[in-house]
C-alpha cells in the first residue's frame, strides 16, 4: 500500500474514532438538553373517560392544533372505566419516552385518594401543565339569612349547615370550612341536576356550584356567597352572577382550584415535560383558531405551565387528601 | 307571557332552508344512530355537538334536537327487528315488539312504534310550551324522600312485570338488585361487591347488561334452536323471497288509535318522569308499560301485541320535551341530553336560565317550534327507516342470528370503548338464556337494576339531611306522607288483584276439571 494511502486510512481512522468519541460525549449532554429530537412521532393521547364528555371535548378540541404546534398529530383513546384510574395504570405501563400523555381531572385523583387499595398512586404522575381550572362557589338562596359569609358563618356555629353538590365541589367548599372551624353535613350528589333541583326546591340549605351552574340560578333564586377557590371570575361571569363574588382569600382562607391537568410518566425526562407544556402553552394562548373553538364552548383556558404545574399537583393531592377525609 | 313579535321572529329563523335543513340532516342521522345498538341518544348529540360550532343559533338547535328526536324512536327499530335494543330507553319495547316480529308483524310493530313516539313526544312537547314553568315549580317539591316514595311507588307498581310466578319474579329482582350494588358506593364513593376487580368499580353499564339479556340471550335461544332444525336451506330459500315481498301487515288508522289508552298512560308517566331530574327515558318506558299492563290485563301486554310497543315508546318519547323544562326553567339541565342542547345553547352564547325568556325569547320560540317540527320530520324520516329495517328483521334465522350476535358484541363496546363491556354483555346472554330457559322474566332484573340504586341514593340523602333520624327524613313533607300512602295502596290493590286472578284460575281449572270429569263419565 503506498504511503499516502496508509496516511489516509489512519487519518480516517483517526477522525471516525474522534467523531464516535465525541458522539458519545455529546450524546448525554443532548439528553439533558431536551430531548432536541422530541417529537419524532405522534403522542398517544389517553382521556380517561368516554366520548362526549367534557374531557373528551377539550381533548378533541385541543388536538386541532397538535400537528401545527408539535410537528406530529395525537392519537386521542378513551380508556374509561374503574373511576378514570384504569386509563391512568394504562398510562403507568407505558414506557417514559413522552409518547404517551394523559388529560387528567379531579375524579382520577379523588378515586385514587377514596380507594382502601388503589389501582395508582395518586401522586404517580408528572403534570406537564394546567389547561384549565374550575372553581366550587358556595350558592345561598337570596331570602336566606346564610346568603353572606357571616351570616352563613353564624348559622353553621348554630348547627351544622346542609350543602349539596358533587364530590369535587363539596371537597372545595370543605376545605374551607376546615379553615373556618365550621361543620356542615355534606351531600354528595352524582348529578349537577339533581343537586340544583333539590337546592332550588328547599330541600337542602345551600348549593356547591360551578360558575356556569350558578349562572343559571343567581340573581334570580340564589346569591354567591363565596368563591372558595384561588382563581377570581372572569370579569364577565362576575358580573353576571352580581358583581364582587367574595374569594376565598378576601376571607384569610387558602382557596382549592380543582385543574385540568395534562401529565406523563412520573419517570419521564423533566426537558421532554417542558417541551411539551411550552408547546401546549403556544397553542393554547397565542393560536387562534383553538382557543376561540374553547371560547365558544363556554370552556376558559387558565394555563399553568411545567414545573410550576407539577409542584402544584403535589401540594393538590395533599388538599383534596384532607378535603376527602371531611366529606366521610 | 307571550310576545307575538318574537314568535314571529323565530318563524323568520326556523322556517328556511338552512334550518330545515339541519333539521332533517339530525332527525336522519338521530334515527340512523339510535338503530345502531350502543350508540345512544347522549353519544349521538355529543358526536354532532362540534359541527353545531359552525352553525346558526337556529341550525344548531335543529341538529341537535332533530338528532335528539331521531335517535329517541330510532332505538326501537332494533328492539322490534332484533330484539336488540339501540338505546336502553327502548329496551321495554323489546317484550311485545320483537314477538310481533317473530309472527311476521314488523312493519306493523315499527308503525305502532313511531305513531305511539310521535304522538306522546307532540303532545308531550305541548304540555311544555303551555306548562314549562308550573311543570319546573312541581318538580322542585320533589326532593330526596319524595324521591324515595316515588321509587318505591315505581317497583309497586311495577310488580306487574314479575310475570305468573311471584317466586320468579322475586328471583330475578334479587339478581338485580344485587348487580345494582356493584361499583362505588354512591356517597362514600369506596367500591363495594366489586370481587377486588378494578374495571368493576364503575358498576356494570346499563347498555351492555340490557343488550345481553335481551339481544344475545334470545339470538343464543334461537342458534340452539337452529341447530336442531332440519331442511334449513329450504326454510332460508323461503323467508328471503318473503323479505322481497310485500305481504307483510300495515297499519291502519283504527288500530292506531285502539292504543289510546296505553298511549295516554304512556305520555302522562312519561312527561312527569322527563321532568324530574336524574330519572330518564328508560325508567319512564318501563313504568309506562308496567302501568298499561297492570291496567290494562284484557290487552294480554307480553305476548306480542301493539299496546305494549304503544305504552312502552309513548313513555320513553313524552320524555323528550319535558326533560328540557329544568333547563328552560332554571337552567339545569334534567338529563345528559338536555345537558348537550344546554351546551349547544352556549355555544350560540346564550346561558340556559329564566332570564331565556326575556333577553331570548325568539329563541325559546324558535326552540319551541323546532320541538314540534321535529315530530312531523321524525313521522316522515322515520317511515322510510322502520320500512327498511322491517324487512331486515324478516331476514332467515342463519342469517339474522349470527349478526345480531356481531351487533351486539360491536354495540356493548361502542357505548364507551370499554372492551370489559363485551364480557359483561356475553355473561349477561348466558344469565339471560338460562333465565328464559327456566321461565325467570328479564324485566324485574332490569327494573331493579335501574331503580335500586336510584332509591337508595335519594333514602340514604334523606337520611344524611336529616342527621340520621329516618323517620323524620324519609316522611318529612306532605308529598312524602301522600307517596307513600299512594305506595301502600298498589301494593294492597296489586295483592287483591293477583288474589282474584288466581282465584278465578282456580275457578276456571274447576270448571276445565268438571268437563273433563262430564266426558269422562259420558
Amino acid at each position: 500500500m503506498p504511503a499516502y494511502a496508509t496516511r489516509f486510512s489512519s487519518l480516517l481512522r483517526s477522525g471516525l474514532l474522534a467523531l464516535a468519541a465525541s458522539c458519545l460525549a455529546l450524546s448525554p449532554m443532548a439528553q439533558a438538553d431536551g430531548h432536541g429530537d422530541w417529537p419524532e412521532r405522534d403522542i398517544d393521547f389517553i382521556i380517561p373517560f368516554g366520548a362526549g364528555g367534557g374531557s373528551d371535548a377539550w381533548a378533541r378540541t385541543i388536538s386541532t392544533g397538535a400537528q401545527e404546534h408539535f410537528g406530529v398529530g395525537w392519537n386521542l383513546q378513551n380508556r374509561p372505566g374503574a373511576g378514570a384510574t384504569l386509563a391512568w395504570e394504562y398510562l403507568l405501563d407505558q414506557p417514559a419516552d413522552g409518547y404517551t400523555a394523559m388529560l387528567s381531572s379531579p375524579t382520577p385523583v379523588m378515586t385514587a385518594l377514596m380507594e382502601d387499595d388503589p389501582l395508582v398512586d395518586p401522586l404517580d404522575f408528572k403534570a406537564a401543565a394546567y389547561i384549565s381550572a374550575f372553581r366550587s362557589l358556595i350558592v345561598a338562596s337570596n331570602d336566606s339569612p346564610m346568603a353572606d359569609w357571616d351570616g352563613l358563618k353564624a348559622a353553621a356555629e348554630d348547627s351544622p349547615v346542609v350543602i349539596a353538590g358533587t364530590n369535587a365541589l363539596l371537597a372545595g367548599v370543605a376545605n374551607i370550612f376546615d379553615q373556618a372551624g365550621l361543620e356542615a353535613v355534606y351531600v354528595p350528589y352524582s348529578s349537577t341536576g339533581e343537586a340544583v333541583s333539590d337546592f332550588l326546591g328547599g330541600h337542602v340549605d345551600l348549593l356547591a356550584a360551578t360558575a356556569s351552574t350558578a349562572l343559571g340560578i343567581v340573581p334570580e333564586r340564589g346569591t354567591v356567597v363565596m368563591n372558595t377557590s384561588d382563581i377570581a371570575l372572569p370579569e364577565d361571569v362576575e358580573e353576571q352572577l352580581g358583581g364582587n363574588v367574595p374569594i376565598a382569600a378576601d376571607f384569610d382562607f387558602e382557596g382549592m382550584r380543582f385543574p385540568r391537568p395534562i401529565g406523563f410518566h412520573p419517570d419521564t425526562p423533566d426537558a421532554v415535560v417542558a417541551e411539551f407544556s411550552r408547546r401546549l402553552e403556544t397553542l393554547l394562548t397565542e393560536d387562534e383558531s383553538v382557543p376561540a373553538m374553547l371560547d365558544r364552548m363556554g370552556e376558559e383556558v387558565i394555563f399553568m405551565g411545567f414545573p410550576e404545574a407539577n409542584e402544584d399537583y403535589v401540594r393538590l393531592v395533599e388538599r383534596m387528601r384532607t378535603a376527602i377525609e371531611l366529606l366521610d | 307571557m307571550f310576545q307575538p313579535d318574537a314568535f314571529i321572529e323565530a318563524l323568520y329563523l326556523v322556517l328556511n332552508w338552512n334550518t330545515l335543513m339541519w333539521l332533517t340532516i339530525g332527525v336522519f342521522v338521530g334515527v340512523g344512530l339510535g338503530a345502531i345498538p350502543g350508540l345512544t341518544t347522549s353519544t349521538g348529540v355529543a358526536l354532532m355537538l362540534p359541527l353545531t360550532f359552525t352553525l346558526d343559533i337556529t341550525g344548531a338547535l335543529g341538529l341537535v334536537i332533530g338528532l335528539y328526536k331521531g335517535a329517541l324512536f330510532g332505538g326501537s327499530i332494533s328492539a322490534i327487528s332484533f330484539a336488540t335494543p339501540g338505546a336502553p330507553d327502548s329496551a321495554a319495547t323489546v317484550f311485545d315488539g320483537y314477538r310481533m316480529t317473530q309472527k311476521g308483524q314488523g312493519r306493523k310493530a315499527l308503525l305502532t312504534s313511531l305513531y305511539s313516539s310521535v304522538t306522546a313526544d307532540s303532545l308531550s312537547d305541548v304540555l311544555v310550551i303551555l306548562i314549562a314553568p308550573m311543570m319546573a315549580l312541581a318538580a322542585l317539591q320533589f326532593g330526596p324522600a319524595e324521591r324515595t316514595w316515588l321509587m318505591v311507588v315505581a317497583i309497586a307498581l311495577l310488580g306487574a312485570l314479575s310475570g305468573k310466578h311471584v317466586a320468579k319474579g322475586l328471583f330475578a329482582a334479587a339478581i338485580g338488585l344485587y348487580i345494582g350494588t356493584i361499583g362505588s358506593d354512591p356517597m362514600g364513593g369506596a367500591s363495594r361487591n366489586t370481587f377486588g376487580l378494578a374495571w368493576l368499580r364503575d358498576g356494570i353499564s346499563l347498555v351492555p347488561l340490557i343488550i345481553g339479556l335481551f339481544a344475545m340471550s334470545r339470538m343464543l335461544e334461537q342458534a340452539v334452536e337452529l341447530i336442531h332444525e332440519s331442511r334449513l336451506g329450504h326454510k332460508v330459500e323461503r323467508k328471503m323471497n318473503d323479505l322481497f315481498s310485500n305481504k307483510e301487515d300495515t297499519l291502519t288508522f283504527r288500530e292506531y288509535l285502539s292504543n289510546w289508552r296505553e298511549m295516554s298512560i304512556g305520555l302522562g308517566v312519561g312527561s312527569f318522569v322527563g321532568m324530574l331530574p336524574g330519572l330518564g327515558a328508560t325508567v319512564a318506558s318501563f313504568l309506562a308499560y308496567g302501568i298499561a299492563k297492570r291496567l290494562l290485563p284484557h290487552k294480554r301486554l307480553g305476548t306480542g301485541v301493539m299496546g305494549g310497543v304503544a305504552a312502552a315508546e309513548s313513555g320513553n318519547n313524552a320524555t323528550a320535551g319535558p326533560t328540557l323544562v329544568p333547563l328552560l326553567a332554571f337552567g339545569i339541565p334534567g338529563s345528559a341530553t338536555a345537558a348537550l342542547i344546554g351546551g349547544a345553547l352556549l355555544l350560540q352564547g346564550i346561558t340556559p336560565s329564566p332570564r331565556m325568556f326575556e333577553l331570548h325569547a325568539d329563541v325559546i320560540y324558535a326552540l319551541f317550534t323546532i320541538l314540534i317540527l321535529a315530530n312531523l320530520f321524525n313521522l316522515v324520516i322515520g317511515r322510510g327507516f322502520a320500512f327498511f329495517y322491517a324487512k331486515l328483521g324478516g331476514l332467515p334465522k342463519p342469517v339474522l342470528v349470527p349478526t345480531i350476535m356481531v351487533l351486539a358484541v360491536i354495540g356493548s363496546f361502542a357505548t364507551q370503548g370499554n372492551p370489559y363491556d363485551v364480557g359483561v354483555m356475553l355473561f349477561f346472554g348466558f344469565v339471560g338464556f338460562f333465565m328464559r330457559r327456566f321461565g325467570i322474566p328479564e324485566a324485574p332484573l332490569i327494573i331493579t337494576f335501574l331503580i335500586a340504586p336510584m332509591l337508595e341514593e335519594s333514602m340514604r340523602r334523606a337520611v344524611l339531611i336529616s342527621g340520621g333520624d329516618w323517620l323524620g327524613g324519609l316522611l318529612n313533607s306532605p308529598l312524602s306522607l301522600i307517596l307513600m300512602g299512594l305506595a301502600v295502596l298498589v301494593l294492597v290493590l296489586s295483592y287483591r288483584m293477583r288474589f282474584s286472578e288466581r282465584l278465578e284460575a282456580m275457578a276456571h281449572e274447576q270448571d276445565s276439571q268438571g268437563a273433563a270429569d262430564d266426558d269422562a263419565t259420558r
